[in-house]
């Protein structure tokens, strides 16, 4: 519990002195310090990845990353479904957070090396591995109720792209204008309702199953997740 | 000199009432070429696995195992990572990392060698193996056999002492096998290292070996050299794991020394100087009305690379048990989606049971007239218990209830399945898990049945069910064409071969007239027999022609 | 194709430097000299790199560019040179002048990332993360391993899932559902091999103490050189950007461009920078053509 506390809290400062530091700089240099602290967020986390994880969920991060990936090819048909945050709240809930953060941050490096890196690549690191952990964190509400399941998808869809909307806005020139970041989002309402809805279409199909094949395997094989 | 000591070895997995071993004591030589075999259960991959400390199964275990003259969990990991190497059966699940090179070093990388020591290593290496030209590629970009040879050199660059293979060439076609196991020999002979393998591809095996341990039931049935091992099965239900030579020999009632190889097994024949000889008759098969008509097909998997499938033009008729032969990389499996209709053609006409391929809407084709067994069972499967993935494949095809439960019942009963109906089809054998993935497809009742490589990874007990089972389905009036490089196993059932190279059909014919017609692509009893008596495919036509030719000397 | 560009041979650390001072610079550093040297640098090397498929690339960024050029007047109204009104909004000519410099500065750090992505391929990241995470590294490889191999299985599965009629028809929601279905079992049979292979590397003694890594890659003088021009590039840039006498400010009115020591320096330094990939590929190809002139 102790250690959860103190990764939000440190989550929290981070991310609050980066603000800071841009906005006392007059906003310019808001990209320079969003990849740091992007960068300061994501590091503790590799780092108690290197000294903890068992050799079969380093195994489990990595086919569970390449699903998510390949996954984006398997339904390149169908426009706007895209199963990559379905597959990374179902690894973080039945696999624990770390791997559930490693599967989210992961599966955005790598699949950036088949779709094109850009400065984007840190922050996609970041909000899916986050929401990777978060799942994690959550999962026994989860387990509980469904419902909550289905509503952190749909959430995590709308949180996801704002986020990057916001970003981007940012990104142009360091300056929040409430008019750009307006047409941004409005823009990309068709974009940020089909990752909602795909999400949640995505767990209801395939949460329950995706993740009774997960436990089988934990079970199966005795494995420890923390 | 003693490297491996067991004695009185016995182990019982945690949820299991019987023990998976029992009894075991072996000793094994230094520089020895020990050979492990028995039929799939029978608690092979569980020895071997005891002896690897980093992967031994979790259980109850007692009795001694010393490697060299010390006990083996008194080891240290880094020695038994270092001196025991181990290499799986499947090619895909072993293959770690993205890159060649890489998977070399990994080990290297492992037990903390230094650069200079990888970098000359690998090298070394892949020189032995001849793989220098593949340094820098992706491991993706590899086939099976190439995957498969990759594990045994990234195995071998930590320089082990002792090697243990678990079935390496099980999912390997026989080209790849043969080259995989002239590889073995080689270290063996050349590098002295001590190997223990467990195979159920025996035919080049046998002779190799220096011991060969016959397990069943967890006990040791039989142990000895190739010869004293031959000599205590013949005649016994194991005989059918004897190589080709020694079967013929035990069933033409042969004296003395057994024949282990193809080259002793001639040298039998010719000494018992038949001088007339039944030629085995040759079924005329009259051609009836055909099923499957490709003409012209032309495939290929994009605009700018080369055709796969060139002219390819085949005939299947109506109850008939055809068999696609061919090597790897040849267009086998793309033959068969393209037949599936799961990949479609940019030139020719393919006509199922008289009416073009794309008449058929939606899944018509796939409702009684044409199924297929994919070569990996698995992929069958889309539930968590068989009988709940029968039930859905069934809704699938439109059955109500009533008709499902009876269709279902039939077929478990058929294939003698039922007892895995609530189990996880991926919990099953491989043997189990392809019977279970036959049943889904003949749920649909089909007049057509198309299976890809059904051999693979079987062993030969299970083998010769499946080609009698198939052979049965034949009888009952389904069409069967099966792609296969397994020669013995199309020249043992098939009632009509074809072979496919460069993308079209270069030759065709009955079994009998196919591989006497053919010198290198053959059976082993074809081999055995050739010029001495011909038209012979199968050991059983050797032993009836030389049976024949006894009676008529008398 | 790339494996024959020089810059592509260069050590993972000194390409990741040289990045890094690249896109600082055109980023951070609001001087229209500086961004003209970073895009022009940028478009040229890439067009090395990529050859024919630069020119259907081109009108995609050609139209990026104009997009955020001629869109930010709309959003940003300052600057006291109105050129027309609209909707009873200034409309001014430091908006125009200030969105081209915006539009230079993110086409040309998106044109730097494509040659950085082609320049530091997956060999290169998974070194990178290796070094520094070797568990991180190794999840990587991994990975990339897994992608090309489940694309395969997907589609092995997707034949035979079909033949076994498990696609009834072609409407948007069945073809989900038949997705979804593959999506099932193949993840079910790969999770259990992740699991073998993990044994395979156990088998091989993975997750033993002192374990090294080791790499195809060797630190060269030509390695080390463009590292020190890059770092003393970055410095330059870094205090540039402190000292505030290299930046040109756009409201409210467009400052003149500056010419004293630092900003002359730094332009001098980044243009070598930016250009240098140019330069060494110019090189390497006229000697080629000098040693086969010989041959």
């Amino acid at each position: 519990m102790k250690s959860k506390v103190f990764s939000f809290a440190s989550v929290i400062v981070v991310v609050v002195c980066a603000l800071l530091a841009s906005i006392f700089s007059g906003g310019k240099y808001f990209a320079l310090f969003s990849i740091l602290a992007a960068f300061a967020v994501i590091l503790p986390f590799f780092e108690s990845f290197e000294r903890k994880a068992a050799t079969e969920l380093l195994a489990l991060a990595a086919v569970m990353t390449g699903i998510s990936v390949a996954g984006r090819f398997l339904f390149a048909p169908l426009p706007f479904f895209k199963p990559v945050t379905a597959i990374v709240i179902v690894t973080g809930m039945s696999l624990g957070r770390q791997c559930g953060f490693m599967t989210g941050a992961l599966s955005a490096l790598v699949s950036n090396i088949y779709f094109g890196q850009g400065p984007w690549t840190p922050f996609q690191m970041l909000s899916w591995g986050i929401i990777g952990f978060l799942a994690g964190v959550f999962s026994e509400k989860f387990y509980k109720s469904k419902v909550f399941l289905y509503i952190y998808g749909g959430l995590s869809g709308i949180v996801y792209s704002l986020i990057m909307d916001c970003w981007s806005v940012l990104w142009i020139d360091g300056k929040f204008i409430p008019a750009r970041f307006s047409t941004l989002v409005i823009s990309a309402i068709p974009v940020t309702a089909s990752y909602m809805i795909s999400n949640i279409i995505f767990l209801f199909l395939i949460g329950t199953p995706l993740c009774r094949t997960l436990s089988r395997i934990v079970k199966k094989y005795g494995l420890k997740l923390k | 000199m003693e490297i491996l000591h067991i004695e009185d070895l016995n182990f019982k997995y945690p949820d299991n009432e019987s023990f998976a071993l029992k009894e075991i004591s072996f000793t094994v030589n230094k520089g020895d070429f020990v050979l492990v075999c028995g039929r799939s259960g029978c608690g092979k991959t569980t020895l071997l696995q005891l002896l690897k400390p980093e992967i031994a199964p979790f259980g109850e275990m007692s009795g001694k195992i010393l490697f060299k003259s010390k006990d083996l969990k008194e080891g240290s990991m880094l020695r038994s990572a270092r001196e025991i190497g181990f290499v799986m059966q499947s090619p895909e699940d072993q293959v770690v990392t993205d890159k060649v090179w890489h998977e070399l070093a990994f080990g290297l990388e492992n037990i903390g060698a230094d650069a200079e020591r990888i970098r000359l290593k690998i090298a070394e290496i892949a020189a032995f193996f001849g793989i220098d030209s593949w340094l820098t590629e992706n491991t993706s970009q590899l086939s099976g056999g190439q995957k498969q040879i990759l594990s045994l050199a990234s195995v071998l660059a930590m320089d082990p002492e002792l090697l243990i293979l678990d079935e390496p060439t099980a999912q390997l076609d026989p080209i790849a096998t043969e080259n995989f196991i002239s590889l073995l020999i080689k270290i063996n002979r050349t590098l002295g290292k001590t190997i223990i393998i467990a195979e159920h591809s025996l035919e080049e095996l046998f002779g190799a070996s220096d011991k060969i341990l016959l397990l069943n039931n967890g006990m040791i049935t039989a142990c000895g050299t190739a010869q004293e091992v031959s000599q205590s099965i013949v005649k016994t239900d194991f005989e059918f794991l004897l190589p080709a030579s020694a079967r013929i020999f035990s069933q033409t009632e042969g004296k003395g020394m057994i024949p282990i190889s193809v080259k002793e097994g001639r040298k039998y024949l010719t000494d018992l100087n038949l001088k007339q000889i039944n030629k085995p008759s040759n079924k005329d098969s009259d051609k009836a009305e055909p099923v499957i008509e490709m003409k012209n097909i032309m495939f290929r998997y994009g605009k700018d690379l080369n055709d796969v499938l060139r002219d390819l033009n085949l005939e299947i008729y109506k109850n008939e048990f055809f068999c696609l032969l061919g090597s790897n990389g040849t267009g086998k499996t793309t033959a068969v989606n393209v037949m599936a209709g799961t990949a479609r053609p940019y030139s020719g006409t393919i006509k199922i049971l008289n009416k073009p391929i794309k008449s058929y809407k939606g899944n018509s084709l796939y409702n009684g007239v044409l199924s297929v067994l994919p070569q990996d069972p698995a992929y069958c499967f889309v539930k968590t218990t068989l009988i709940d993935d029968y039930y859905c494949c069934c809704k699938v095809l439109g059955l109500n209830r009533h008709e499902a439960v009876k269709r279902i019942e039939m077929i478990m009963e058929k294939l003698k399945i039922k007892e895995f109906s609530t189990r996880n089809p991926l919990d099953l054998s491989g043997g189990e898990r392809q019977k279970a993935a036959l049943g889904k497809v003949l749920l649909s009742q089909p007049e057509i049945l198309i299976l890809d490589e059904p051999t693979k990874a079987i062993d030969s007990f299970a083998k010769y069910e499946l080609g009698k089972f198939l052979s049965e389905l034949v009888e009952n009036g389904i069409t069967i064409v099966a792609v296969t490089h397994d020669v013995e196993f199309a020249g043992e059932f098939a009632s009509r071969c074809g072979l496919l190279s460069d993308g079209k059909i270069a030759g065709v014919g009955a079994p009998q007239e196919f591989f006497c017609s053919v010198d290198f692509y053959t059976t082993a009893a074809r081999r055995i027999s050739k010029g001495i008596i011909d038209g012979c495919v199968t050991c059983e036509q050797v032993v009836k022609a030389c049976k024949g030719g006894e009676a008529l000397e008398e | 194709m790339r494996i024959h560009f020089r810059f592509y041979s260069f050590h993972p650390f000194a390409l990741v430097v040289y990045y890094m001072a690249i896109l600082f610079g055109s980023m951070f550093i609001v001087n229209p000299v500086v961004r003209l040297e970073a895009l022009l640098g940028g478009v040229i090397f890439l067009s090395l790199i990529r050859k024919r498929r630069m020119v259907s690339d081109i009108w995609f960024y050609l139209i990026l560019f104009i997009l955020i050029w001629i869109t930010n007047p709309l959003f940003s109204h300052n600057g006291e040179t109105p050129l027309f009104f609209m909707n009873g909004n200034p409309v001014t000519l430091e908006a125009f002048k200030c969105g081209a410099s915006i539009a230079a500065a993110i086409l040309a750090s998106i044109i730097w990332f494509a040659s950085a992505a082609e320049i530091i391929d997956d060999e290169k990241i998974v070194y990178l993360a290796g070094r520094f995470f070797p568990r991180l590294g190794l999840t990587i490889s991994m990975a990339l391993r897994f992608v090309p191999r489940l694309k395969k299985d997907f589609s092995a599965c997707e034949n035979a899932q079909k033949t076994a009629g498990l696609l009834t028809s072609d409407s948007f929601f069945d073809r989900l559902k038949f997705k979804l279905g593959i999506l099932m079992s193949v993840s079910a049979k790969s999770v259990e091999s992740s699991v073998i292979i993990s044994r395979s590397m156990r088998a091989r003694g993975y997750g033993m103490k002192g374990s090294t890594a080791y790499s195809r890659f060797f630190l060269r003088v030509s390695d080390v050189v463009l590292a020190v021009v890059s770092l003393i590039t970055f410095v330059a840039e870094i205090i540039a950007v402190i000292s505030g006498k290299v930046g040109i400010e756009f409201y409210p009115s467009v400052t003149e461009l500056p010419v004293n020591f630092m900003a002359v320096s730094t332009y001098i330094l980044y243009g070598i920078t930016a250009f240098l990939p140019t330069i060494i590929e110019a090189t390497e190809y006229l000697k080629w053509k000098y040693y086969i002139s010989k041959i």
